[in-house]
């Protein structure tokens, strides 16, 4: 059975005051809120632009928000967010970033950010549900989306913030290198008061990542390791060589 | 002559389109990439992610076996550290698998696909996961990648190389005068406004919507878009690609990437690929199927489920599984007597970079231009760097 929604999308057209669109759409409720956008742009209205790539949360291109929540609309369904037939959805594009057009953000800054940090693409798998360590490959669970940027309240009023994505691909960086100075260099990075002594552990962007990456449990990791790196100074004792592997920190549970 | 100033429009910034603007862009051709969406947003953003070993097509379609092989081992050298390289298994889990399994090791010979036979425990011993039936498997060089940072690694490439990329930029006509291709009218999707493009070639790599293309400069070219359903599932519960050993059919693939399970896929066929409704009966197929082979499949939560159109090459008569896999560039001077425009079609994610080749090849012969192709050597830059060039 299909329901009847009530969609709102904040139309950005560049020099045009932004405006709000309305559209009616039938659809099953169980369908996800990207084939409402995609049904939308097929059968309604061909100036609507937003990006999608994958339909499975892999890629992040898709990232707005949703009734108010930062989404992957590809993974959410019209019946989570919507809650009743003949209820609303309002689309905008995400926040702290530049609007290039509708639901399309500027994903340099992010991209700019992600490349400083170095975060490999490619690292270790995660052992199977139950099954020992093995030696096997997987991408990085950070899919680069932006949520946890646009849900941050520090990234909202502070652009020299270097953010939770970037913070957390930085811990990334450091876990899988063996070099020594490399991960001091890391750790220099982001022991700035524009980095990790910034996050106000508002804890936004652990709660809205739809990647299980945990950006603020990372960053207390970092601070924890700064503050070893203090200490150990002050005592003069050397910079332990060994890499990091194990230290990690619990993944928020979807 | 040399390549300066010949300019190249390409439609379309799927992967086709991405590795033909790179292969031109590297033989210094000017080129503009314009893509009526975001890039990847058509048949490669929603892949099955499958870096092919061949083994698939090795049995049916030797040709396509062949280019995939081939291929899978150059984007290992162009795109290091870019892809999960765990390998596949192909796994009989019925008598019928096993009776496919010669002919299978037959296929991986011929076409020099790497192959490795595995008892049944030796293989349930390196995926814990596969069903309690499996009987054996062979191992492959499968691997994963990631289509949409896959364009966009050539893209950057590209427009290093001064190519320049527009998405969002919709073809809404084709320039022909005198039964000649020189440029095209597109859509500002951003500002909302038309202007044209002038150009010495363009390049239809449109995918499935290749038709609607080629029909602006009166040309037909038989391209069938061909949808599969997908589905995402939660959880990780292979490292390694698992195929079903036996001849291809629906639900016959599992792909791990990151943490999901991606089961697939169907086959129809459809006039119009815009909008495609998910099928609620291939779904559960996708279950059931997909769970013969990692039963646990089937009491785990989806997390994605998508649909897209391949756009394999032949005529809507055909039975979809039966047209090969393999891609086919259209020189229109020579089937249509429209000069100036090319049509790349059908193939596969795995075998972009070759499908670029190919095109450059025929591009570069009509334009005059004695460059070399050197894609099959030249490291591609981050998909990161996209944004930043």
């Amino acid at each position: 059975m299909s329901w009847t929604i009530n969609v709102t999308i904040e139309r950005h057209i560049v020099a045009r005051p932004v405006t709000t669109d309305r559209y009616t759409v039938e659809i099953e409720p169980h369908r996800n809120i990207l084939d409402v956008i995609e049904k939308i742009w097929a059968e309604q209205d061909r100036t609507l632009t937003f990006r999608h790539g994958c339909h499975h949360a892999s890629c992040g291109s898709c990232a707005i928000v949703a009734n108010g929540r930062e989404v992957l609309p590809c993974i959410v369904h019209v019946e989570d967010t919507v809650k009743k037939d003949g209820g609303t959805l309002a689309l905008g594009p995400l926040r702290n970033f530049p609007v290039i057009a509708d639901l399309v953000v500027d994903m340099e800054p992010l991209f700019a950010v992600m490349e400083k940090a170095g975060m490999p693409i490619v690292g270790p798998a995660d052992p199977l549900p139950g099954q020992p360590e093995d030696d096997y490959n997987a991408f990085e669970n950070c899919i680069e989306c932006g949520i946890c940027m646009s849900a941050c309240p520090v990234v909202a009023t502070d652009s020299e913030y270097m953010g939770p994505a970037g913070l957390a691909a930085v811990y990334q960086s450091i876990n899988h290198t063996a070099d020594a100075s490399e991960r001091s260099r890391l750790l220099d990075m982001v022991d700035t008061p524009s980095g990790i002594w910034r996050c106000h552990v508002a804890y936004e962007c652990s709660e809205l990542c739809p990647s299980n990456v945990d950006p603020a449990g990372k960053i207390m990791t970092l601070r924890r390791m700064a503050t070893f790196r203090r200490i150990r100074r002050l005592l003069g004792i050397k910079e332990k060589k060994e890499a990091t592997h194990g230290i990690d920190t619990t993944p928020v549970k979807q | 002559m040399s390549a300066e100033r010949l300019s190249v429009v390409v439609i379309g910034a799927g992967s086709t389109g991405a590795a033909v603007a790179h292969d031109l862009a590297l033989r210094g051709l000017a080129v503009t990439v314009v893509e009526r969406g975001a890039i990847a947003s058509g048949t490669t953003g929603r892949n099955h992610c499958l870096l092919h070993s061949g083994g698939r097509y090795c049995v049916k379609d030797q040709e396509s076996a062949v280019e995939c092989i081939e291929e899978n081992m150059i984007l290992r050298e162009i795109m290091p550290h870019s892809l999960e390289l765990n390998d596949g298994f192909f796994v009989a889990v019925s008598d019928s698998d096993m009776d496919y399994m010669r002919k299978f090791l037959e296929g991986c010979e011929a076409c020099e696909i790497p192959y490795k036979q595995l008892t049944a425990d030796e293989a349930r011993q390196q995926e814990p996961y596969l069903s309690e039936n499996t009987l054996a498997a062979v191992a492959v060089p499968d691997g994963v990648f990631e289509p949409q940072r896959m364009c966009m690694a050539f893209l950057a490439t590209a427009k290093k190389n001064n190519a320049v990329v527009k998405p969002f930029t919709e073809v809404v006509g084709l320039h022909v005068t005198g039964g000649r291709v020189h440029g095209v009218r597109v859509w500002d999707r951003i500002s909302l406004t038309e202007y044209d493009i002038d150009t010495d070639l363009v390049v239809n790599a449109a995918g499935p919507w290749a038709e609607e293309i080629s029909a602006m400069a009166n040309v037909d070219v038989p391209v069938v878009p061909t949808p599969g359903v997908m589905v995402s599932m939660t959880g990780r519960y292979a490292h390694k690609v698992i195929n079903r050993l036996n001849v291809s059919s629906d639900g016959d693939i599992v792909v791990p990437q990151r943490e999901t399970s991606i089961i697939g896929t169907s086959s129809w066929t459809v006039d119009n690929p815009d909008y495609i409704e998910i099928l609620e009966d291939h779904v559960q197929m996708m279950y059931d199927r997909g769970s013969e082979m990692v039963p646990i499949l089937n009491k785990v939560e989806p997390r994605g489920i998508f649909v897209v159109a391949r756009p394999l090459i032949g005529s809507a008569s055909e039975d979809e599984r039966e047209i090969a896999r393999t891609f086919q560039c259209f020189d229109h001077a020579q089937r249509d007597n429209v000069e100036g425009f090319v049509t790349i079609a059908g193939g596969k994610t795995t075998t972009a970079r070759a499908m670029g080749e190919t095109t450059a090849d025929v591009v570069c012969a009509k334009l005059g231009v004695d460059e070399p192709c050197r894609t099959k050597t030249t490291r591609l830059l981050s998909y990161r760097a996209f944004y930043r060039i």
